[in-house]
């Protein structure tokens, strides 16, 4: 194997997954962190398996922190995100196609069946300049606990 | 808790001064805020803000395991237009 050093894998350690080597170009910055987590503003995103549209987004700086987050758009195709000023501002928004759409996904323990997403507070990243953030979504009426599995 | 008492059109400044609350009216038990602070700073009410702290609170706690299971409910073939 050759290497050619011009980009270096960073060692990353999980609780979850234990050492997992990141491609730097893959990191994203949560300026403000998640919301509750403001210490933690760098993280990856880790797919759940090849066939699962589940997501972890892990934190680089706690080994133990990590949201499961999905593709809103593919339980809610109607999913409409609405971007402040300042969120747009934050995260440097040029082009809006550049936005990338995550939403949490809560699995109380022993009752998967149970799981929901929190369509009120998308993580929003922007691809051009990879910063994020978990914006609040003030004036609408998204569920905080969508339930995601059919009763 | 710093408690101020301020009169209606009089304001506050937090840090340095680029963040403002100001009082715009008082109508019985509302009160109406003026905020002006940098553009990227984004500003919620305070129980909203509450509410998506608890839930990624209860986020966090999710296995691998857990996953595994979900993964099988969501890719159920549930595929319906």
């Amino acid at each position: 194997m050759t290497d050619t050093g011009s980009t270096s894998l960073i060692k990353v350690e999980t609780t979850r997954f234990g050492q997992v080597e990141v491609d730097p170009g893959q990191v994203v910055t949560l300026p403000q962190g998640m919301v509750g987590f403001p210490l933690q503003t760098k993280y990856i995103f880790i797919q759940h398996r090849d066939d699962s549209p589940l997501h972890w987004l892990q934190s680089l700086e706690r080994p133990d922190l990590a949201f499961v987050v999905v593709n809103p758009l593919i339980f809610d195709q109607q999913y409409q995100l609405s971007l402040g000023s300042a969120e747009s501002k934050l995260l440097q928004v040029e082009d809006p196609n550049q936005v990338q759409v995550w939403v949490v996904v809560t699995i109380p323990p022993g009752h998967p069946e149970k799981m929901t997403a929190n369509l009120r507070a998308p993580v929003v990243i922007n691809l051009a300049t990879r910063l994020g953030a978990q914006v609040i979504m003030e004036n609408s009426e998204m569920p905080l606990r969508k339930p995601l599995v059919n009763q | 808790m710093l408690i101020l008492t301020r009169k209606i059109g009089e304001a506050i400044t937090i840090g340095d001064g680029s963040i403002k609350v100001s009082v715009v009216e008082v109508k019985g038990r509302q009160v109406r805020l003026g905020i002006t602070a940098p553009a990227d700073t984004p500003i919620h009410r305070e129980e909203i803000f509450r509410k998506i702290k608890e839930s990624n609170e209860m986020a966090v706690s999710a296995s691998a395991a857990d996953l595994d299971k979900v993964t099988g409910l969501l890719g159920g073939g549930s595929d319906h237009d």
